[in-house]
């Protein structure tokens, strides 16, 4: 495997065990990884791993009742 | 092989200033000996660090700061081999990103701190898209 292989195996896996805590800060700042990344990686499996975890720390906001924050990260 | 990573965190709530020069005089006592250049911005709530030197160094390394309990979720956001190193001369530079008027941290020369503030201010770098990336985590 080379560099980047191994470098796009562990950004992956990475972003699979992203855990967002339980408050607005802890939440907010694990997402605003994952949008970046979704907004600017080009791997169609990276796209796909953060689309997950965006509608994960999503529903984490609407369950704290952060219903307008949770807004703000909503993803096509 | 030479080689660069890029990765970033989120900063824990108890990891104080303290803490960061602490990291920073590690870094500076360690990365010599493993011959690992880079730089850590840090704002409030994340870290970035760019490191550079043999992959199979960085990488070790990158596997240790994953445990450090003074951040969490590291997303590696970057790795790929480089010609030549950016930062040659910094055991590791760091800025703290939320104010323009803190100076920067570290023993570099002047034209290594307008090199990295015109990589900050977009300018491009061959093979490191990331680097573009990392004035984003700061927005």
């Amino acid at each position: 495997m080379d560099i980047i292989e191994e470098t796009k195996r562990n950004r992956l896996l990475d972003i699979r065990r992203i855990e967002f805590g339980d408050n607005l800060i802890e939440i907010t700042s694990a997402l605003s990884i994952i949008l970046t990344l979704y907004e600017n990686d080009d791997d169609a499996e990276i796209i796909g791993a953060c689309k997950l975890k965006v509608t994960e720390g999503i529903q984490l906001l609407e369950k704290i009742g952060a219903v307008i924050e949770a807004s703000k990260y909503k993803i096509p | 092989m030479l080689s660069h990573l890029v990765y970033v965190s989120v900063r824990n709530a108890s990891c104080s200033a303290e803490e960061i020069e602490k990291i920073l005089a590690s870094c500076k006592k360690n990365n010599g000996s493993l011959d690992i250049t880079g730089v850590l911005l840090h704002s409030a709530t994340h870290f970035v660090q760019y490191l550079e030197g043999d992959y199979k160094q960085i990488i070790s390394l990158y596997d240790k700061i994953k445990s450090d309990t003074r951040h969490k979720n590291v997303v590696l956001i970057s790795g790929a081999p480089i010609k030549s190193r950016l930062f040659p001369s910094w055991q590791m530079g760091s800025k703290k990103v939320e104010s323009e008027d803190i100076q920067y941290g570290t023993d570099m020369n002047q034209t290594e701190v307008s090199e990295f503030k015109a990589i900050l201010g977009g300018k491009g770098q061959e093979g490191s898209k990331a680097i573009q990336l990392i004035k984003k985590f700061f927005k």
